[in-house]
C-alpha cells in the first residue's frame, strides 16, 4: 500500500495532535518542543493543530519562534498548522475546530497546554486505545479544584451513562469515536460528556503529577466554564429533573399539610380569624413554585434551541500551515 | 555567430508558448521558441490538476468564474481530442472550515450561468462532512495529446523554430528589436568553451510565457526598465492515483478551503490527488523563487535559473499520507485509491489575489506603445488556468 513502507519500527497511525492554547506563551515553545519530540521518535505520520483562542499575548510568536529554532534542534516539524480563532470562544469551541480540521486515526486532544506529565505518559494512553479503548483520557491525580469537584460529582451521580468524568489533562480519541461524536450532535457542548457518551468502550489513566498546574484561569474563562457546567448538567444529566421532582414533593407536602390544617380546623373548634393569612401563604408559595419551574422550562428550551439552530459551531478567523 | 532573426521570438514551450508559435506561425510570421528543457510541456502544463476550468473553482470571484466558463465551450470545440469528459465532476462544500455553503455555492453557479445539480451529499462523502454536493459540467485534458497535437501543427510550418535547452544570458533592447543571447545546454553544463555556442536572437516582439520563471526572464533584460510581477511561489506535488472502479467515473473536489480533490488526470487513466493544504511543500515570498533545496547537492536549479522540479534529485518528500488521510476523512470507505506517483512543480501565485482567490491572466508590456504605434514589444504573461489561453489573441495580432 502506499509508497515503500519504509522499516521504521514507528507506529504506522497518522496521529494528529489538537492543542488548546489560550495566553500560554510561557509554555507553549517548550509543550510544543516535548510534544513533537514524542511524535517523531514513535509516529511515522504526524501532524500538530494548534488552536489559538484569541490570544493576546506572544503565543503566536512563540510558535513562530519554536518552528524557526526546532530545525536546529533536530525537531522535525513537517505538518504543524495554526487556527487562529476570530475571538475568545472557550476550550470546547476551540477544540471543535481543531477536530474538525484534524486528519489523523487518532485525534490526541490537549486542553490545557500544560506539562505536568511526563511526556512518555502519551504513548501509555496510545497503547491502551489500540488495546480497544475508543477513548482513553489521562487524569491528574493533584490539583482538582473544590468547585470542580463539586461539579463531577454532581454529574456523576446524577447522570445514567455508563463511563463516569473527572477532570482530564488530554486524551486520545479514535477517528470513529469522533465520526460518531460529529453525527450524534452539530452542537457539541461538552466533549467529555459526548465521547463518553458515545457508546463505544472508553478508559481513563490516572497518573501522579507532582507539580499541579499552576495556570490561573482568567474571569473570562471562569464564567465560561461556569455556563459550560450548568449547560452539560441540564443535557446530559437528570439533575434538573430530580430538582424539579423534589420542588412538586415538597409543594405536594405542603398542600397536604394545609389540607390537614384545613381538615382540623373544620372539626376543631379553634376557628381562624379569617383564614385570610393561610389562603395568601399558599398562593405566593404556589406562584413561587411555579415560576421555579418554568425558568427551567426556559432554560431548557434554550439549550435546545442552540442545539438545533446554530449552524456554525466556531467562527475562523482562518487557517495557517505553518511548517515549511 | 550569426544572428537569428524572426518576427516574434517566444521564450517558454508551455501551452501559452506554444499556442502562440502556432497562433503567429499559421499568419505566416517567423517564429523561435526558446526553452530550458529539452521538450515541451514538462513542466506546469502537464503537472496541474489538468481541469478545463469552468469556473466552479472561484466562488470567491465571480469575474473569474464567468470568463473560466466563457472560455471553457470554446476550448472544449477546439482541443475535443485531447479532453475527457465522460466522467462525473462533483463539487461538495466542506460542512466546517470552508469559506462558502451549499447555499451560496448554488447562488454562486447560478450567478455564473454555469450548471450546477443537487445530489446527495452522503452518496460520496461521510456523514456529516460536506453539506452539499453538486454535479458540475467540468472536464480534463491531457497534457500529453494536447502537446502531440500542437507539436504536429507546428511541424507543418517551416516558419516556426523550436529551440531546446536553450539558458537566456541576456536580452537587450536594440532599436526597434530585442537581442537575446542564449546558450545551449551543452554549454551550459560548462563542459565546452564559453561562448562557443552562444546564440543570438533578434525579433520586434518577444513573449515571456515562462510561468514560474517569468520574473527571472525580466531580470535579464537590460536597457529597459522592468517590474516583477507580485508573485509567491509554491512548490507544489500532484500525486497520481490507482482508483477503485467505483471511483473511476467519478472526480471529487471539496471546497472552498484546506480541502482536497481527486479526479481524472487526462486520459491517463490515474486520478491526481491534491490537496490545498499539502499539495504546496515550501513557499518563497521572493521575486524570483528562493528554495532551500535549490542549493543542495543534484538540485536541478542552476545559476539563476529555476530548475524542472519533478526530475530534481532534491524534490520533497511525497506528502501522500497526509493527502491520503484528509481523503478518506472525507470519502466514503467504497471510494478507494492507492498510490502510484508524484508529480511536482513550481506554481507561481499573484500574491493580489489571495483574498478573493482570483486567478486573473496578466499580460504585460515592458514599454508602453509609441505614438507612431511601432517601436519593440516584449510581453510577459501568467495565468493560472489553460483555457484563458485566448486572452493572448488581442496582443498577438
Amino acid at each position: 500500500m502506499g509508497q515503500a513502507g519504509k522499516q521504521t519500527g514507528k507506529e504506522k497511525n497518522f496521529v494528529s495532535c489538537v492543542i488548546y492554547l489560550h495566553n500560554d506563551e510561557e509554555v507553549v515553545g517548550d509543550f510544543l518542543g516535548k510534544i513533537s519530540r514524542v511524535m517523531q521518535d514513535n509516529f511515522e505520520k504526524y501532524e500538530i493543530i494548534c488552536v489559538n483562542d484569541g490570544c493576546t499575548d506572544g503565543t503566536v510568536e512563540q510558535i513562530h519562534a519554536f518552528l524557526e529554532g526546532a530545525e536546529t534542534a533536530g525537531i522535525q516539524t513537517r505538518a504543524v498548522s495554526l487556527i487562529n480563532l476570530s475571538f475568545y470562544q472557550g476550550v470546547e469551541t476551540a477544540m471543535n475546530a481543531g477536530g474538525d480540521l484534524a486528519v489523523g486515526d487518532f485525534l490526541i486532544e490537549f486542553d490545557r497546554c500544560c506539562l505536568d506529565f511526563e511526556p512518555e505518559l502519551i504513548m501509555r494512553i496510545y497503547r491502551r486505545a489500540l488495546e480497544g479503548y475508543d477513548v482513553v483520557s489521562a487524569a491528574p491525580k493533584r490539583g482538582v479544584s473544590f468547585s470542580s469537584r463539586m461539579f463531577y460529582a454532581l454529574y456523576n451521580w446524577s447522570s445514567h451513562f455508563r463511563y463516569h468524568i473527572r477532570q482530564e489533562r488530554f486524551r486520545i480519541v479514535s477517528r470513529r469515536a469522533v465520526n460518531r461524536v460529529n453525527q450524534m450532535n452539530v452542537y457539541v457542548p461538552y466533549r467529555k460528556a459526548m465521547y463518553m457518551n458515545c457508546g463505544l468502550k472508553t478508559d481513563t489513566v490516572v497518573y501522579d503529577n507532582k507539580d499541579t498546574a499552576k495556570k490561573s484561569r482568567n474571569r473570562e474563562e471562569r464564567s465560561n466554564r461556569n455556563g459550560l457546567a450548568v449547560d452539560t448538567l441540564i443535557i446530559f444529566t437528570d439533575v434538573l429533573e430530580k430538582f424539579s421532582l423534589l420542588v412538586s414533593t415538597v409543594l405536594l407536602v405542603f398542600l397536604v399539610m394545609m389540607f390537614c390544617w384545613i381538615v382540623y380546623s373544620i372539626f376543631s373548634t379553634v376557628r381562624p380569624v379569617e383564614g385570610w393569612m393561610s389562603l395568601m401563604a399558599l398562593m405566593s408559595f404556589g406562584f413561587f413554585m411555579l415560576s421555579v419551574m418554568l425558568t427551567l422550562i426556559f432554560k431548557y428550551l434554550a439549550v435546545i434551541l442552540n442545539m438545533s439552530f446554530r449552524k456554525q459551531r466556531y467562527v475562523v478567523e482562518g487557517v495557517e500551515k505553518l511548517s515549511k | 555567430m550569426s544572428w537569428q532573426t524572426s518576427d516574434k521570438l517566444i521564450i517558454g514551450a508551455g501551452l501559452y508558448g506554444l499556442y502562440a508559435a502556432l497562433y503567429c506561425g499559421r499568419r505566416g510570421q517567423r517564429v523561435t521558441v526558446l526553452e530550458i528543457e529539452e521538450a515541451p510541456f514538462t513542466r506546469a502544463t502537464y503537472i496541474n490538476q489538468a481541469r478545463v476550468h469552468m469556473g466552479y473553482h472561484y466562488p470567491r470571484s465571480l469575474s473569474t468564474a464567468m470568463k473560466s466558463a466563457g472560455y471553457f465551450k470554446r476550448f472544449v470545440e477546439d482541443y475535443g481530442f485531447c479532453i475527457h469528459d465522460s466522467f462525473q465532476q462533483i463539487y461538495a462544500t466542506s460542512r466546517h472550515f470552508s469559506w462558502t455553503d451549499a447555499a451560496e455555492f448554488r447562488k454562486f453557479c447560478e450567478n455564473a450561468g454555469i450548471p450546477c445539480m443537487d445530489l446527495p451529499a452522503e452518496q460520496y462523502f461521510q456523514k456529516g462532512m460536506c453539506d452539499g454536493a453538486f454535479l458540475t459540467q467540468e472536464y480534463t485534458y491531457d497534457a500529453h495529446i494536447l502537446r502531440d497535437h500542437l507539436l504536429e501543427e507546428i511541424g507543418k510550418l517551416p516558419n516556426v523554430t523550436m529551440r531546446y535547452g536553450r539558458r537566456i544570458r541576456r536580452i537587450i533592447k536594440q532599436g526597434d528589436c530585442y537581442e537575446i543571447y542564449a546558450e545551449a545546454a551543452e554549454a551550459a553544463a560548462g563542459q565546452t568553451a564559453k561562448g562557443a555556442s552562444e546564440e543570438q536572437y533578434r525579433a520586434p516582439f518577444v513573449l515571456n510565457a515562462t510561468y514560474a520563471s517569468v520574473n527571472q526572464v525580466l531580470h535579464c533584460v537590460e536597457g529597459v526598465e522592468t517590474q516583477d510581477f507580485g508573485l509567491k511561489y509554491e512548490l507544489c506535488e500532484i500525486i497520481l492515483c490507482h482508483v477503485d472502479a467505483a471511483l473511476e467515473k467519478i472526480g471529487l473536489t471539496v471546497m472552498d478551503g484546506p480541502f482536497f480533490s481527486i479526479m481524472p488526470f487526462g486520459k491517463t487513466g490515474y486520478h491526481s490527488l491534491t490537496s490545498v493544504t499539502f499539495t504546496p511543500h515550501k513557499t518563497s515570498y521572493d521575486a524570483v523563487p528562493q528554495f532551500g533545496c535549490a542549493k543542495e547537492q543534484g538540485a536541478a536549479c542552476a545559476e539563476r535559473w529555476l530548475g524542472n522540479c519533478n526530475s530534481c534529485a532534491c524534490k520533497p518528500e511525497s506528502a501522500w499520507e497526509y493527502m491520503s488521510a484528509l481523503a478518506r476523512k472525507y470519502l466514503r470507505a467504497d471510494y478507494g485509491f492507492t498510490y502510484e506517483s508524484s508529480l511536482f512543480s513550481m506554481k507561481p501565485i499573484l500574491k493580489a489575489s489571495e483574498i478573493d482567490d482570483s486567478r486573473p491572466t496578466v499580460i504585460k508590456r515592458l514599454e508602453p506603445e509609441r505614438a507612431d504605434g511601432g517601436g519593440p514589444v516584449f510581453l510577459s504573461v501568467l495565468s493560472g488556468k489553460i483555457n484563458t489561453v485566448y486572452d493572448l489573441d488581442a496582443f498577438l495580432e
